[in-house]
């Protein structure tokens, strides 16, 4: 992982009018913000575009970064808020979708083709949409994305406790979705 | 081992343990079927997320990657590196705004709250009150005064000060 330094000199160059520098912040964080957004929107091309409009939003605030702040809990605020956006977004549009179409469109898109068919894989990802939005968050970034409680509380700007608490209750609702999957249905 | 010890075990993340802590684990599910309810619905979410982790991005082009962004970047770029001062517009704009708002303001504000001012009317030698409001802006130099005759409709709004060669203005309605 690229280091605060290196940040700090990357981000100094761009806004010395060098914007070639921003390169190296993409290029260290491009893979990750693909993968994480990726959990929210189950399509790896929207998922490229959403990582490619975090970095021109980061790009276009690098002014107003705090370098005594993780840059990386910023950047990865920055792409939860924009996959939630986007989330809502494809729930508005889905809708106002006309019946047939909300019949035969599925909520999410299929990950790969590897996973294609394999409902079971599906499952988790059908209940996370279940969830609120924090608990939602709490999960990926804990259970999927490997992140510490520490650095969860630093992306949702929360103490611990309370993402422990989000994990808690995220857990055991995912727990009676996978038992009864049409419970998940039924809320919506 | 029982219930609580079960459910803090079921807080940990791994659910590893000890071959004697799984031999009394074992022996309270047998009994409890509350807690192997719970315990089967913990290992079901648990292979959930170890098949959902292992998530790898597909193979990226970097280089058509930056290209992309850099495309999307450009008009932001000019944004990034203005100096803050060449967003402000013409100064004859800035003041036809500041002008503007001081008459909404002026034309809007309670007038039963201004002060009321007796004066000696010359057409009639008569003492009569007049209430005047004044709004003065120090951005654009200007002060809008209000005058409202008492038992009248009339309604005077006198403008003063007023930079860019902007004659005094006299608006009367009647």
């Amino acid at each position: 992982m690229i280091s605060r330094d290196s940040i700090t000199t990357a981000i100094n160059a761009c806004l010395a009018g060098d914007p070639e520098s921003f390169r190296l912040i993409v290029e260290s964080y491009q893979n990750r913000l693909i993968r994480l957004a990726y959990r929210y929107v189950h399509d790896w091309e929207e998922a490229k575009d959403v990582s490619q409009e975090v970095f021109i939003k980061v790009y276009y605030s690098l002014k107003s970064v705090d370098p005594k702040k993780s840059f990386e809990a910023w950047i990865l605020r920055i792409t939860v808020n924009l996959c939630l956006d986007r989330l809502r977004q494809r729930q508005i549009r889905y809708r106002h979708a006309p019946l047939v179409e909300k019949l035969y469109t599925p909520s999410f898109e299929q990950p790969d083709a590897a996973l294609q068919g394999r409902e079971e894989l599906l499952a988790l990802h059908r209940s996370l949409e279940a969830l609120n939005d924090r608990q939602r968050t709490v999960f990926i970034l804990r259970e999927l994305e490997d992140l510490s409680f520490a650095e969860i509380a630093q992306v949702l700007r929360c103490r611990e406790t309370t993402v422990r608490v989000h994990l808690f209750l995220a857990k055991k609702k995912l727990e009676a979705l996978l038992d009864h999957p049409a419970l998940s249905k039924g809320e919506e | 081992m029982n219930c609580k010890q079960v459910r803090r075990l079921l807080r940990t993340r791994s659910l590893k343990m000890d071959q004697a802590l799984e031999v009394e684990l074992q022996d309270h599910l047998h009994q409890c079927p509350s807690c192997q309810q719970a315990f089967a619905a913990r290992i079901k979410l648990n292979r959930q997320i170890r098949e959902n982790q292992p998530l790898i991005v597909p193979p990226l082009d970097r280089e058509h990657y930056w290209l992309d962004l850099r495309q999307r970047l450009k008009p932001y770029e000019t944004l990034t590196h203005r100096h803050f001062f060449s967003f402000m517009p013409d100064p004859a704009l800035v003041t036809a705004a500041g002008l503007l708002i001081l008459i909404i303001m002026v034309t809007t504000l309670p007038f039963h709250l201004a002060p009321e001012v007796r004066v000696q009317s010359s057409a009639h030698h008569e003492e009569r009150a007049i209430r005047v409001l004044s709004v003065q802006s120090p951005d654009v130099d200007l002060t809008v005064t209000r005058y409202e005759l008492q038992d009248s409709p009339t309604v005077v709004l006198y403008i003063r000060q007023v930079p860019l060669n902007l004659q005094e203005v006299r608006n009367q309605h009647e």
